[in-house]
Order: structure tokens, then C-alpha cells, then sequence
């Protein structure tokens, strides 16, 4: 693997993609000040933003920067430079794990500092929280796994509205739990076995994730 | 003759293939002496780009052995496209993005960029660097993604049918372009096209591919020299005889047209003497042989099947 092209393939993305992802970027951190209204309305205008937006940068990241570029044809341009799938691949996941990690943790550590800092929105909040920005990170990684491997724009937004709806859903679902439900309300955050079991299986389905994807990737005999 | 041995060849494709469910590239072998332009040409779905893309490592053959420029593809394909320029009809620049970017960005790639044969090839292709791709022609694309490949000097070309679309003084410009680039030194060029009159115009070497096989590959001007078109002017009981070289005859009342790919004086001889008078003998263009071709070949085909 030749790093400098490597280095040159997530400059080219970066290049390209910056000005949406720090902009939808900035609207989520927004999003993120509307919790600090005392409103019930507020709560839920914040947590529908912001739940968006999380998605929204996933969804505009993938679609700009693995799909678009088979669709509008510029991955021959690309794969004409000196690499390989393989190098391909690193680059795709680099640039786009790495972009939307740290959207993402920006936006979960000012949400768990918001639960923290105002007294209206209770600690008890945070491990559900936690749970819900997982899952919308593991979104993610199905979405962009599924775009690379794929290479099709179809299955990609059937994944991608799947995901959207399964949101709403899993929180729901996760919130409903024994070990979660009673303690939404209280001032400790609680991390038992319920949440921190949660937080676990998802840590480990995003690595199986990623895994799968660059397995699947550097098996693949055709990237055109 | 080609030395299969010889160091000295660009491209080496031996008993190639490659399979899909509706298609399949059948034991291919193709050879390009360096410092030879190719003229790849096929009917449309024949195998051209198939064939171009497992050149470059975008896809892998099923069997079968691939060198470009002496590596072994796809194995080898990062040392290999260092040296090797990629256009083709699918290959589109990024349409937010201005000239400039792109070409700053192969800069930054390619060690080899040649910053005042940029410039210079800017000028000739009258393009504007500061333009969005977007706003750009068909015929400007083309030439702009022309110049990324060619300014970073690569040792072979390979391009996928690069005059497709373009208008008649875009593709004179193009060609040109190609003739100036062949002359500067030992660079290869691997051209494929349907359009024959380009690949008449710029090609040492003529390689056909039809239905997914190479049907023929020669040099140009012998090629060119071997087939002719004869006239002839037959009585009612005039039977013509059955000639192994003779690609088509057709016979219409007292008149009978025959192509042979192997012409040769003795063919004139020998329709003398069953008793044609031979009217006139026609060279034919490249467009003739390459349907003629195809057509001896599809009908070959046939035949074989239905024995």
C-alpha cells in the first residue's frame, strides 16, 4: 500500500466534501442548544433535530463520497491513479469513519454536557442517550459498509430509509427495558447491566461491521 | 513478428479470460511493441472496454496471463499505472471542480507532472483552467481530461474509446494531439474505437475483437494491402470456384463480387481461368475489412456450431 496515495485520496474526499459536513455539522450542535430550553417542546424539537442531523451527516457523507463517485463516473478517474481496491477501501473508511466519528462524538459529548449542565433535563437521560447515538453510529457503518460493497444507489437508500425508521423504533424499543425505563426520570445516571449490555453489543456489532465490509471489499475481483 | 519474450512489449495478454453470465472474453492474446500505437476496434458489447478495464486491475481475468509494461496485472497494477495514462468514454472529472483543481491535484500524485506541457496543452486544447468541469463542453471534458493524463508523461496510453461524441475539429485536435505525443519518444498507445476512420488515421497495428474473441491482429499497412475487392464479369455457365481466402462472394446475374483477405495474383489467375473476366480489383477501407471481417467471422461461427 502506497501511503502517500492513500493520503491523497482522503485529502481529494476532504477537499470535496468538507463545506456540507462541517455546515450540517454546525446545524446539529444547534440542534443541541435547543435542549437547554425548559419545554417539554423544546425537548422534543431538540431531540428530532439533532437525531436528524446525525443521520443527515452519515447519509450526505456516504451518498457524496462512495456513491456519487460511481454514479457521476469519477471512479475511473480515481482508480486510474496508482491504487488498489485495497487502498481504495482504507481511504473510503478513513475518511469517512473518521468524518463521521467526530461529528458524532462532538455531538453526543455536547449532548451528555447539556443533560449534565441543566437541571431540567435529568442525568437519568444520559445512558439512553448513550444507547440511541450507538445505534445511529451503527446505522452508519451498515449504510456506508452496504454503499462500498454494493456500489448500488438503490440499495444503499433502501438501507438508509430502513435505518431511519428503525431509529425512532429501536428508541423506543430500548427505553421500554426493565433495566432502563425506571431511572429515564432520575437525577444519577444509571449504568447497569441492561445499559452497559446495550453499549456493549453495539461496540462490537460496529467492529464486526467494519470487519465484514473490508473483508468483502478486498475479496471483490471488479471494482467497474 | 512479434517476440513473445522480448522485453520490449507494452502490453501481453496471453489465453485471457474472462466470464459473466450473458458474456465472456474467450482465450485472448494480445501483444503491443512499445513505441506502437494499437487500434482496438470491435462493435459495440464486442469486449473493448472489458478487455482495456482488466488491463488497468479494475477488474481481475478469470485465467490467464496479463503484463502492462512488464508487471503483472492486476497483482502489480500500482507500479504499472504510475507509467500508464487512462481516458475512456466513461471516465468523468469531478464537476464542481475546476481544471486547475484537478490538475494541481495529479500534481500533488504524480511526481512526473510536467508543469509547462500542461500550460502548453492548455493553450493547444483552448481550454480555461478556472472553468467548473460542469460548464465545459462535451469536446472540452475530453480534452481536459486528455491533458491530466498526458502532462504527467506516462509511458503508455490506453484509452477507451476517447473520440466518442466528439465533434469533427474536437477529434482532429485529439488525434493530432495523440500523433505529437508518439513522436516525442518511446510511448505506446493501446486506441479503441467502433470508428475505423480514426483508428485508420492513427494506428501502426489493427486488432479486432468481436463477440468477446480477437479475430484478427496485424500490422496496418499489410493488413490494409491483403484484402481487396474484385469485379467480375461472368457468363451464365460460369462456375466459380470455392477459394479458402475468399471471405464473401456474392454473384448477381453476369456479376460477381468477391473479397479475399489474402490477395495475391495467382486469385486472379485462377478466376481467369474458369472463364470471369476480372473487371477491376479495389483496395478497401478499413470500415469494409472490419465488417467484412466481423461478418466472416460471426458466419464462421455459425457454421462451426451448426457442424
Amino acid at each position: 500500500m502506497k501511503k502517500s496515495v492513500v493520503k491523497a485520496l482522503i485529502r481529494k474526499d476532504w477537499m470535496l466534501h468538507h463545506r456540507t459536513f462541517v455546515w450540517f455539522g454546525l446545524m446539529g450542535l444547534l440542534s443541541v442548544t435547543v435542549f437547554s430550553v425548559e419545554s417539554i417542546k423544546a425537548f422534543y424539537l431538540a431531540l428530532s433535530l439533532l437525531l436528524t442531523m446525525v443521520i443527515l451527516i452519515g447519509a450526505l457523507l456516504v451518498f457524496s463520497s462512495v456513491v456519487n463517485e460511481r454514479k457521476e463516473q469519477t471512479l475511473p478517474f480515481v482508480m486510474s491513479l496508482p491504487v488498489t481496491i485495497r487502498d481504495y477501501t482504507v481511504a473510503k473508511m478513513v475518511f469517512n469513519l473518521g468524518a463521521y466519528l467526530t461529528a458524532w462524538l462532538i455531538l453526543m459529548l455536547s449532548t451528555l454536557l447539556v443533560f449534565y449542565t441543566y437541571d431540567h433535563l435529568t442525568n437519568g437521560l444520559i445512558p439512553i442517550a448513550v444507547i440511541v447515538l450507538l445505534q445511529l453510529l451503527l446505522s452508519f457503518l451498515l449504510v456506508f459498509g452496504v454503499a462500498l460493497v454494493s456500489g448500488s444507489e438503490k440499495i444503499t437508500i433502501i438501507v438508509i430509509t430502513l435505518t431511519n425508521v428503525s431509529a425512532s423504533l429501536f428508541m423506543f424499543w430500548a427505553g421500554s427495558f426493565d433495566g432502563i425505563y425506571p431511572y429515564l426520570g432520575g437525577e444519577v445516571a444509571v449504568w447497569n447491566s441492561t445499559s452497559l449490555g446495550f453499549i456493549l453489543t453495539e461496540l462490537l456489532l460496529a467492529v464486526l461491521i467494519v470487519t465484514v465490509t473490508f473483508y468483502l471489499q478486498l475479496h471483490k475481483k471488479d471494482i467497474l | 513478428m512479434i517476440d513473445l519474450k522480448s522485453s520490449s512489449l507494452a502490453i501481453k495478454v496471453q489465453g485471457m479470460n474472462k466470464s459473466y453470465p450473458h458474456f465472456q472474453l474467450a482465450n485472448l492474446d494480445l501483444f503491443l511493441e512499445t513505441g506502437q500505437i494499437m487500434g482496438f476496434i470491435g462493435p459495440n458489447g464486442a469486449g473493448k472496454s472489458t478487455t482495456i478495464r482488466i488491463l488497468m486491475g479494475l477488474i481481475q481475468q478469470d485465467v490467464g496471463l496479463v503484463e502492462v509494461l512488464g508487471h503483472q496485472m492486476p497483482e502489480h497494477q500500482v507500479t504499472a499505472k504510475w507509467d500508464i495514462g487512462y481516458a475512456s468514454e466513461d471516465l468523468r472529472l469531478y464537476g464542481k471542480c475546476t481544471l486547475q483543481w484537478h490538475m494541481n491535484y495529479i500534481r500533488s500524485v504524480y511526481k512526473s507532472w510536467d508543469e509547462s506541457y500542461a500550460r502548453t496543452l492548455l493553450k493547444r486544447f483552448d481550454l480555461l483552467a478556472d472553468h467548473p468541469i460542469k460548464g465545459l463542453s462535451h469536446g472540452q471534458r475530453v480534452k481536459a481530461a486528455l491533458l491530466l493524463m498526458l502532462a504527467r508523461r506516462p509511458k503508455l496510453l490506453i484509452l477507451d474509446e476517447p473520440t466518442t461524441g466528439l465533434d469533427p475539429v474536437a477529434r482532429h485536435e485529439v488525434l493530432n494531439e495523440l500523433m505529437d505525443v508518439l513522436l516525442e519518444g518511446d510511448r505506446s498507445i493501446l486506441f479503441s474505437s467502433h470508428n475505423t476512420q480514426d483508428i485508420e488515421q492513427l494506428s501502426d497495428q489493427i486488432t479486432f475483437i468481436d463477440k468477446g474473441q480477437i479475430i484478427a491482429s496485424q500490422d496496418k499497412e499489410s493488413y490494409l494491402e491483403s484484402w481487396r475487392r474484385l469485379r467480375l464479369l461472368l457468363s451464365e455457365d460460369t462456375k466459380l470456384p470455392y477459394i479458402t481466402r475468399v471471405v464473401e462472394q456474392r454473384r448477381t446475374g453476369h456479376q460477381a463480387i468477391i473479397t479475399t483477405k489474402q490477395f495475391s495474383n495467382d486469385l486472379v489467375e485462377q478466376y481467369q481461368q474458369c472463364g470471369a473476366t476480372v473487371q477491376a480489383i479495389e483496395n478497401m477501407t478499413l470500415e469494409e475489412i472490419f465488417v467484412s471481417e466481423v461478418q466472416a467471422s460471426r458466419l464462421a461461427k455459425e457454421q462451426g456450431v451448426t457442424a
